[in-house]
C-alpha cells in the first residue's frame, strides 16, 4: 500500500490561540504533519486539531536570527473542516502549514532528521525504515521562493515557508532525499520525517473443490423379479447290491430254469432243493 | 473468488492412500510461476523465499462424511510478512506430511502480490462448503 497525499494550506495567526480551518479527506488511515513558525525567542508550546492535541516531532531553526521551526504530527486527525489551534509563549504572530496524508501508517514518524543554516540548493536526507515509505519536510528560509527539485513536490506554501514530499514510495529502505532550492540567498532550515505506509491485507477467497467418485449401480424395479433357477446336480454311478436271498419252491421249480440249469452242479443242495 | 483448481494426479494419490486429509498437515506453497495441472509433488513448483513470512501451515477444522459426502474443512490461515515477500501469485495447498510432498490444488490470486513488513495475506477457505468434497 502507498501513502497518498491528501490536503494541504498554509495559515498564519497573529496571537496565541488563534487557529484557522483546515480540512481533512476521508480517507484511511490518515496522518497529519503541522509546520509551525514562530520568533526565535519564543515557542510553540502546543498545537490542537479538533480539539486533539498534536505531538512535536522536533525542532529548528533557519540560522542565527532566523525563526524557530516546530514540526508537529498527529494520527489519524478527525475528518472534514476542524480547528487548528496554536498556541505559544507569548502574543506574537507565527505561520502555520498543514498537510495530510492517507494510507500511511498509524504511529508516530519511522525516522526523522533535520538541519539549519542550508544554502540553496538543500537536500534533506532521511534514513527511511520500511519499504515504500514517503519523506515528508517542513522548509524555512529567510527571503526566497522554493522551487523543488529532483524528486521532490512542493505543497502550495508560500515564499519562505513549505512543505514538501517525495509524492511516490522510496524503496528500498535507506538514505532518500528531498531536494530544494530558493532564490534571494540567505539560508535556510529543515525537518523531515519518514512516513511508513499503511499495511495492507489481502485476503483471498477459496473456492471450494468437489470431487466425485463415479461406478455403475444397477437398481431393480418392484415390478421386476429377479428368478433365481434351481441348481440341480446328478451324481452317476452303478450301484449294484446283491442279497443272498433263499429261493422259494416256486421259484426254484420255475419253468424258467431250464433242466440243465435247475440240475446243474453249480447249484449247491441247500438252493437247489 | 478464487477457483480451485485440481492437480490431476491428486485423484490418483488419493486412492493410493498417499493422503489422510484427517490427520496430515497441510501446507501452503507460494510461486510466481502457474504450475501445471499435471505436477504431482512440491518439488516440482518455483517457489518463493519465505524468510519474512509466518508459518504456512494450515489448521484442520473437521474431515467427515455426512450422508455419503466427505467434507474437508480448513481454518483461514494469515501469512504475515516482517520484511519484503514476493512477488507471487499462486497459492498452492499440499500435503506436507506426505512422502513426497504431494500437491492437492492451487488458487490464481489474479495479479501478483508483493508483501512489505506489516502486510497481511489471508487465505479464506470456506467454513461452509468446505476445502474439498468427495461424493
Amino acid at each position: 500500500m502507498s501513502v497518498v497525499f491528501d490536503n494541504a494550506t498554509l495559515n498564519s495567526g497573529t496571537a496565541s490561540g488563534a487557529n484557522f480551518s483546515y480540512t481533512t479527506g476521508s480517507s484511511s488511515n490518515r496522518f497529519m504533519v503541522l509546520e509551525i513558525l514562530v520568533n526565535n525567542s519564543i515557542t510553540a508550546s502546543s498545537v490542537t486539531y479538533n480539539g486533539v492535541a498534536c505531538s512535536l516531532v522536533d525542532s529548528t531553526n533557519t540560522g542565527a536570527g532566523g525563526q524557530a521551526m516546530h514540526l508537529f504530527y498527529l494520527i489519524n486527525p478527525d475528518s472534514g473542516t476542524n480547528n487548528v489551534v496554536v498556541t505559544t509563549s507569548d502574543t506574537s504572530s507565527w505561520e502555520g502549514m498543514v498537510a495530510t496524508y492517507s494510507s500511511s501508517a498509524q504511529m508516530a514518524p519511522e525516522a526523522s532528521a533535520k538541519a539549519n543554516t542550508q544554502s540553496s540548493p538543500v537536500t534533506a536526507t532521511v534514513t527511511t525504515i520500511s519499504d515504500n515509505a514517503w519523506v515528508v519536510g517542513m522548509f524555512r528560509n529567510t527571503t526566497g521562493t522554493f522551487s523543488a527539485g529532483a524528486n521532490t513536490v512542493l505543497r502550495g506554501g508560500a515564499t519562505g515557508i513549505n512543505i514538501a514530499d517525495t509524492n511516490g514510495d522510496q524503496t528500498p529502505p535507506g538514505s532518500h532525499d528531498l531536494n530544494i532550492s530558493f532564490n534571494g540567498g540567505g539560508v535556510c532550515g529543515w525537518i523531515a520525517i519518514s512516513l511508513a505506509p499503511a499495511a495492507q491485507v489481502l485476503t483471498m477467497q477459496a473456492d471450494s473443490g468437489a470431487y466425485v467418485l463415479t461406478g455403475n449401480s444397477v437398481i431393480l424395479g418392484r415390478s421386476r423379479r429377479m428368478i433365481a433357477s434351481v441348481g440341480s446336480y446328478i451324481l452317476t454311478g452303478i450301484d449294484a447290491t446283491f442279497r443272498l436271498v433263499g429261493w422259494t419252491n416256486q421259484s426254484k421249480n420255475s419253468s424258467s430254469f431250464t433242466n440243465s440249469s435247475k440240475s446243474a452242479s453249480s447249484w449247491v443242495n441247500d438252493h437247489k432243493n | 473468488m478464487a477457483t480451485y483448481v485440481k492437480f490431476e494426479p491428486f485423484v490418483e494419490a488419493i486412492a493410493e492412500k498417499k493422503h489422510n486429509l484427517g490427520s496430515d498437515q497441510l501446507t501452503v506453497a507460494l510461486t510466481n510461476s502457474a504450475p501445471s495441472v499435471a505436477f504431482s509433488q512440491l518439488s516440482q513448483l518455483t517457489q518463493i523465499t519465505y524468510t519474512n513470512l509466518s508459518s504456512r501451515d494450515i489448521t484442520t477444522v473437521t474431515s467427515a462424511q455426512t450422508s455419503g459426502t466427505y467434507k474437508l474443512i480448513l481454518q483461514d490461515l494469515t501469512l504475515s510478512a516482517t520484511g519484503s515477500c514476493g512477488p507471487f501469485r499462486y497459492v498452492v495447498i499440499y500435503n506436507n506430511t506426505a512422502t513426497n510432498d504431494d500437491l492437492i490444488s492451487y488458487y490464481d490470486y489474479g495479479s501478483n502480490v508483493i508483501l512489505s513488513n506489516g502486510d497481511s495475506f489471508v487465505i479464506d477457505f470456506d467454513a461452509s462448503a468446505g476445502f474439498l468434497t468427495i461424493a
